[in-house]
């Protein structure tokens, strides 16, 4: 079992391969040894960890993801959106939640759940007009004079085709 | 009512009897009194007074609400863009953000009509997400130009968006799909090829499709100006005997494909050598032209090739040489159009053939003394065959001579030939023929040839000689036998699925 404290310093006891499939906490785990000191998590909350090895346990046992196989799926633009059933629901939460899932996603190393996080916000986004994304996600428009003209321009290379 | 507004009204404007002669005359149209016609002056004069006050406190109130509404909005966007502050997307650091416009352009980009896609639209939110967007090459790499020369009528807005594109690339390569048809000035093509040899060392990736004229043009642009591009595919309705210079000496090309090539020579002057793939779905060659050139290809992969002899090329000059080993391919697909011309074939060595479909396009059905069994030799000589697609006719005794050339297949699919002979069967179910097969697809003719086929798929399952469980079989009536669905054993097939088998049978 590893013991894990998160930044509201309240503790998790979790069994080693669920919690490995933080590649940050494995390499922990591997530099440390056995051992019974407590991990500390300083970036994770509470509410946040406690989603993070719902999913975790969910997908234990599954194969990690390796550098090549990442590689070879960017490089043959095979990059899709598509979701699994479960991770959907799971990752049906409020926008705060969905963002600190992905943010602990990326410091724990976990690479699908930082998948199923980014897909879910880049499926938001799809098919929405800028203005539509700025009221979704409460964005300030700032253009500056010169980045609003250079819009405007090509706003009109699609008009009169 | 009108008594009552008339008595609200009355004050000192006069008596109790006026007001009721005036309350009385507004229920009729008869004639009245110059007296009661005085007092009632007087009495609209009245109200029209009190209306004005009143206009003038609605006007009041409408100004106050008015402010009010403006300061209600002030106020709103202010919370609005303080909450922005703290608004959850903000925490994501670029890289992350970066990763999420990676997913939001799994298409292409459309030009000219792509502007309110993404990436386009990701840097139309707000300044940051535009510095990000524009900062991740990949987004920008994967390009569809597809128009209609007669309905464009603003070219240069195409070619102006097309070259941001292509500078937001930074030093990443492009994927370009350029569609372009419709029977356009001579001008008009040349703007396209002109747009691709400006940004010729961008490209890495073509797709080439549209009028001959378009095509010509690009294949005969100067050898060496698009060094970069490893993967070029020339898809239209033209036939070519043009030299394809623009290839020639290319160092990085990997792919080729050419949707229908005359003249050989062009495709000689490929760098063959060094290509891994090649798909030249239709040529005008002999079967000689076709092994000479693919005696050539040292590194090739995965090829198509679909062979009609049509054109007079000299044999003598595309003769296959002394050795006709293709060393590294591993699919091979070939498409013969020439039922009398398999010449040189039966000489190809294909060490590491894993994955082999010859067909014979419909109307071009072959009977089965056409079958020279010169192909068995290329099978014999792949010891690593996995998977064969079959679509020539072929005897029974043919069909038994290359099953046992291929003692390593997986998948089988035959969709022509005779069925599976008795003798067969009982090889293959000991495991003497084809003993790693798990896929199989065939012919059946007959009622009576569909029990010792059972019988060997039950025989394999039971694993009794060690030979590989058949997991999926698929029956093809080609001949229509079973038109008359009377004649056939449907209970006996059923019987076999209830016991686990996987028999796919279409004509049920």
């Amino acid at each position: 079992m590893v013991l894990l404290v998160t930044s509201d310093n309240e503790q998790f006891t979790t069994e080693k391969d669920i919690v490995e499939r933080s590649v940050l906490i494995k390499n922990m785990l591997e530099d440390v040894g056995e051992s019974d000191q407590p991990i500390p998590l300083p970036n994770v909350s509470s509410s946040v960890l406690k989603k993070v090895l719902e999913y975790c346990e969910h997908h234990r046992g599954e194969p990690l993801p390796t550098a090549d196989s990442e590689q070879s799926q960017d490089e043959t633009r095979k990059r899709t959106t598509d979701i699994s059933e479960w991770d959907q629901k799971f990752i049906t939460v409020d926008q705060e939640m969905l963002f600190e899932i992905i943010l602990a996603a990326n410091y724990l190393d976990i690479k699908s759940l930082l998948d199923v996080g980014c897909k879910t916000v880049a499926n938001m986004i799809k098919g929405k007009t800028p203005e539509e994304i700025r009221k979704l996600f409460n964005i300030v428009n700032d253009f500056t004079p010169e980045e609003e003209a250079q819009i405007k321009k090509e706003n009109e290379w699609a008009e009169d085709r | 009512m009108p008594s009552s507004s008339a008595e609200q009204s009355s004050g000192q404007a006069g008596s109790l009897v006026d007001l009721e002669a005036i309350n009385a005359a507004m229920n009729h149209n008869d004639v009245v009194s110059d007296e009661v016609v005085a007092l009632a002056r007087m009495i609209a004069l009245h109200e029209a007074r009190q209306q004005s006050v009143l206009d003038e406190e609605i006007a009041r109130t409408q100004s106050l609400l008015d402010s009010l509404k403006a300061k209600h909005l002030n106020r709103a966007i202010h919370i609005n863009n303080i909450r922005s502050t703290f608004a959850p997307h903000r925490k994501l650091p670029n890289e992350l953000l970066s990763v999420i416009f990676r997913y939001c352009t799994t298409d292409p980009i459309g030009i000219p009509w792509g502007i309110k896609q993404s990436p386009f639209n990701l840097t139309h939110v707000c300044s940051r997400w535009r510095h990000v967007a524009l900062s991740v090459a990949s987004l920008w790499t994967n390009i569809v130009i597809s128009t209609n020369i007669h309905y464009l009528r603003s070219l240069h807005k195409v070619t102006e968006m097309a070259n941001e594109v292509f500078s937001r690339r930074r030093t990443s390569l492009i994927s370009l799909d350029l569609h372009v048809w419709g029977h356009g000035q001579r001008d008009l093509t040349d703007y396209f090829v002109d747009l691709l040899a400006s940004n010729a060392n961008s490209v890495g990736e073509l797709c080439l499709r549209g009028e001959q004229v378009l095509l010509q043009r690009f294949l005969a642009l100067p050898p060496g100006l698009m060094d970069s591009l490893h993967s070029l595919r020339v898809d239209g309705k033209g036939r070519y005997f043009s030299p394809f210079s623009v290839v020639e000496g290319s160092r990085n090309l990997r792919t080729f494909f050419c949707g229908r090539v005359i003249a050989p020579k062009p495709v000689f002057q490929l760098p063959l050598s060094q290509l891994t793939h090649l798909y030249l779905p239709f040529t005008a060659w002999s079967t000689n032209t076709v092994v000479a050139m693919l005696s050539q290809c040292n590194t090739l992969v995965d090829c198509q090739i679909g062979y009609r002899y049509l054109y007079d090329d000299d044999r003598a000059e595309y003769r296959p040489s002394m050795s006709f080993h293709v060393p590294a391919l591993k699919k091979l697909v070939m498409m013969d159009y020439d039922p009398y011309d398999l010449g040189s074939i039966q000489l190809l060595v294909l060490p590491k053939l894993v994955d082999f479909e010859f067909r014979v396009p419909p109307g071009h059905l072959q009977t089965a003394s056409m079958f020279v069994p010169l192909l068995t030799a290329v099978i014999a000589n792949s010891s690593c065959l996995q998977t064969l697609f079959w679509d020539m006719y072929v005897l029974p005794e043919q069909m038994e001579t290359m099953l046992e050339a291929m003692p390593s297949i997986i998948r089988l699919d035959m969709r022509r030939g005779a069925m599976l002979s008795s003798p067969i069967l009982k090889k293959m179910s000991s495991g003497d023929l084809v003993p790693k097969l798990s896929s199989l697809s065939c012919v059946l003719e007959t009622v009576d040839g569909l029990v010792p086929l059972l019988d060997m798929l039950e025989d394999r399952r039971s694993c009794l000689n060690h030979a590989a469980p058949i997991e999926e079989a698929s029956l093809f009536d080609m001949l229509d036998f079973y038109h008359d669905q009377r004649t056939l054993p449907v209970d006996l097939l059923r019987e076999f699925v209830k016991k686990g088998h996987n028999i796919k049978f279409p004509w049920t």
